[in-house]
């Protein structure tokens, strides 16, 4: 009996095994390789030892082989970790990957993979066969959606404190030039309380702190005639922001400052500098106005182009919306003569100039000296790393040197 | 009856032993073919995996409990080669000047 069920063990581990095989054979990169070789490969291995261990049925070999077991599960994950950071970092082909580039900006990447770097020489080409068609994450234009965002309808603005004289006259003059209901969001951010030394301090002050804003709100709001509805939450700002309709729903923050209010109650050995005004694009699916609260930047609105295919979208959304008035516009990075034909029809649409900067913007580095004038810059997604500072700079600073301007922000 | 189980028991784990080793072929295909060194370092990686398997079957054939510790032998190398291997990729520049 027990000999049958150490054969059945060691059938199935061989299975395994044999499966691991084929991935590593038939998967289309390294990391889908590895993906197969490290868990199908040790449950194999660990199968086999514990059907041979049950044939033997001694004292020695079951401490023996339970003891490699064991190592085995210890270590496989850990080689596996090593292995594929150190073959992200070293630029191996990401053929298969369908999302995005999660770790862009947060791991150093070579830009070619090794052996391209040493040989110089591309890879042999008989063996690297493209990855099918449908794993594919290059995105072409045609087959993007033509459709465009949606009219603008409402104003969201967050009412964080010192940020508020900024932000309320531009969305109050946005909400105004397209007829938009206006609503003013004072949230208090719940795990900026609960990371503090004495949580109760800490949110008797942020409280303060908001009422404090709100009051500036309403001073600030005067007599004029547009009804702003407000909302106060505590809570997590991420869920509370969320929201996904398209160019409906514009979300006016500013380039500073967190829920917590600009309160600082950190834990001992504990410096508090909260990142979520960068990860609020992500949660608000839609355009995401960052005001600069400058009167002395050009007249010029540049668009980021990386190579994003609702960047066009983006661009028609921002014109249609009027929410710089009447910019020349600039298209900067690497962009195909097709990509340019089509941003100069969507400028042609609202009559306004359009201009090329070739520049090879290489993820989120500055932008070209001649448009340091700029009086807005519109990216098609979140800059990375996804830090309001970055060794001391704050992330505007990061596009421009001494930004003052807006920045849009409108993920896919 | 016992005895005949037992023998066929052990002639079809000495069959394991010889279909062990289209996986072995396999990815010795895959280390010899590459494309790229992340890809033979991890075929290196299964190498080791199908190698401590073999070991282990070989211990159940001629039920001799060494080749258990050559498993936990091999799976110790295995698993600092490909921590060696790893670093070795991670810092590799290359040309670059």
């Amino acid at each position: 009996m027990t000999a049958l069920l150490a054969l059945i063990f060691k059938i199935v581990g061989v299975g395994f095994l044999f499966v691991a095989a084929i991935g590593v054979i038939r998967f289309t990169d390294s990391f889908q390789r590895m993906h197969a070789a490290t868990k199908a490969g040790t449950l194999g291995a660990s199968l086999v030892i514990l059907g041979s261990i049950i044939s033997q049925n001694t004292p020695g070999a079951t401490t023996m082989g339970l003891l490699t077991i064991v190592f085995l599960l210890l270590t496989v994950p850990v080689a596996g970790h090593m292995l594929g950071r150190a073959a992200y970092i070293s630029g191996a082909g990401m053929a298969g990957l369908r999302g995005p580039d999660e770790l862009e900006g947060i791991l150093e990447r070579q830009k070619a993979s090794l052996e391209d770097r040493v040989d110089g020489r591309a890879i042999n080409p008989r063996f690297s066969r493209p990855a099918p068609e449908k794993y594919l994450r290059v995105p072409s234009v045609e087959d993007e959606p033509q459709e465009r965002l949606r009219d603008l309808e409402e104003v969201r603005l967050a009412i964080i404190e010192d940020t508020v004289d900024t932000v309320v006259p531009r969305a109050l003059a946005i909400a105004a030039s397209n007829d938009a209901h206006l609503s003013a969001y004072t949230l208090i951010d719940k795990r900026a309380i609960e990371a503090t030394r004495d949580p109760r301090i800490a949110r008797a002050d942020i409280r303060a702190r908001a009422m404090r804003a709100m009051a500036e709100l309403e001073s600030l709001k005067g007599d004029s005639s547009a009804k702003i509805e407000l909302t106060y939450d505590e809570g997590d700002p991420e869920k509370l922001l969320a929201c996904r309709d398209e160019g409906k729903t514009l979300l006016v923050l500013p380039r500073d400052g967190w829920f917590h209010h600009g309160s600082d109650h950190p834990r001992p050995g504990m410096s508090w500098d909260p990142d979520g005004l960068l990860r609020l694009p992500a949660v608000h699916r839609g355009p995401v106005l960052y005001v600069g609260g400058s009167k002395q930047v050009g007249n010029l609105v540049v668009v980021r182009d990386l190579g994003e295919p609702h960047l066009f979208k983006a661009l028609d959304w921002s014109l249609r919306s009027s929410v710089w008035g009447d910019p020349r516009i600039v298209i900067s990075g690497k962009t195909s003569r097709e990509r340019l034909g089509r941003f100069r029809l969507i400028a042609a649409r609202y009559n306004r100039p359009c201009e090329h900067e070739d520049s090879a913007l290489e993820g989120d580095i500055v932008l070209p000296q001649g448009l340091h004038h700029a009086q807005a810059i519109l990216l098609g997604r979140e800059p990375r790393p996804l830090r309001t500072r970055w060794y001391g700079q704050p992330w505007y600073d990061r596009l421009i040197p001494n930004y003052r301007g807006d920045v849009l922000i409108v993920c896919a | 009856m016992i005895e005949s189980l037992d023998a066929i028991v052990n002639t079809l784990a000495s069959v394991l032993l010889v279909v062990l080793m289209i996986p072995l072929l396999l990815t010795v295909f895959r280390m010899i073919v590459g494309p790229g060194y992340a890809d033979r370092f991890i075929a290196f990686d299964m190498l080791s995996a199908v190698a401590v398997g073999l070991a282990a079957l070989t211990a159940a054939i001629t039920d001799r409990r060494e080749f258990l510790d050559v498993a936990l032998a091999v799976a110790l190398i295995g698993f600092l080669a490909t921590c060696a291997l790893a670093g070795l990729l991670e810092k590799r520049k290359g040309d670059e000047e």
